[in-house]
């Protein structure tokens, strides 16, 4: 088993091999497992799955008794086939939450929406998904 | 440790892990370049220290194999893509946090939450001349199921089948 001190060094080695941005709260589409990640914290995670379109990460050390640390959008290239969303083009994150609730109307959903991930996004300013096809936006180079 | 290589075509580094056809047999999987730099370019630190400190350490120890996942999942022409997902599940016993910056932090060691276990998901390849079996494409922490050990919950509703689990 590895020291923290060599957990350490391994990783800043790994960030030594391209483009490091500084985290801030993000939206992005991940092409190889097809979902929209909204990620308005960096931490260790558990992942909630409410139902085939939606999970819920919670961090694993809360700052309180529960936090939301993002969610995750599943299936995203056909659900925003379907309600006309472009992953060409940013999306915007409310535009976004309202196909979600039109996809799964029930009470927990809502809920969820309305109640976790709504506040989560505002909090965050996370207010668009970026586009698929672009590199993105990066804060800083590597030194 | 199951690293067998470092940087080899599209991959950051090669792992040996568990069979999906015998636990006690190993294929190669790979975590390719592009899903790192994804984390990189986020600043998404503390999954690349779960990788270094639990991925790359416990992969070996998978208690559980599971195959598809039950949810739409298309990639390139293939409508069927979560049929080619391989969910790797153990309970680790050390979780890793970053804190600080990507260039001035370090990692925090973590007794992990009660009734958690972690997944890996390993995405099915062509076969190509790296003779890499699948991609890493993710790994978290999920909730345990109250009924098998170390398994995520609801994990016959999550995935499509389970292909194996080691005897303890």
């Amino acid at each position: 088993m590895k020291t923290t001190q060599e957990l350490t060094e391994l990783v800043r080695e790994s960030l030594s091999g391209g483009t490091v941005g500084q985290f801030r709260p993000c939206a992005f589409f991940d092409d190889r497992l097809d979902c929209i990640r909204v990620i308005a914290r960096e931490c260790s995670v558990v992942e909630t799955r409410v139902n085939g379109l939606l999970t819920i990460l919670e961090a694993n050390y809360p700052r309180g008794d529960r936090e939301c640390a993002g969610f995750t959008i599943k299936g995203a290239r056909y659900f925003c086939q379907k309600y006309g969303l472009s992953l060409a083009t940013p999306i915007k994150i409310s535009d976004l939450l309202d196909a979600v609730l039109q996809a799964a109307p029930d009470v927990v959903v809502r809920t969820i929406i309305d109640h976790v991930a709504r506040p989560l996004v505002k909090e965050a300013r996370i207010e668009q998904v970026e586009p698929a096809d672009v590199s993105g936006t990066v804060p800083q180079e590597a030194p | 440790m199951v690293r067998i290589a470092g940087r080899t075509g599209p991959y950051f580094e090669v792992l040996a892990a568990p069979s999906p056809d015998d636990p006690s047999q190993t294929v190669k999987v790979g975590v390719r370049n592009d899903t790192f730099q994804r984390y990189r370019k986020h600043g998404l630190v503390t999954s690349i220290a779960q990788y270094f400190g639990i991925v790359q350490e416990g992969l070996a120890e998978t208690q559980h194999l599971f195959r598809g996942l039950e949810r739409p999942l298309m990639h390139d022409a293939d409508m069927d893509a979560d049929e080619r997902v391989l969910v790797y599940a153990w309970r680790p016993y050390c979780d890793y946090e970053w804190s600080g910056g990507p260039w001035d932090g370090n990692i925090i060691p973590r007794e992990p939450p009660p009734n958690r276990v972690f997944v890996v998901l390993v995405k099915e390849e062509k076969p190509n001349e790296f003779g890499v079996y699948g991609s890493i494409e993710k790994w978290n922490w999920i909730m345990e199921d109250s009924r098998l050990k170390d398994a995520p919950v609801e994990w016959d509703v999550r995935y499509g089948k389970k292909l194996w689990s080691k005897p303890r």
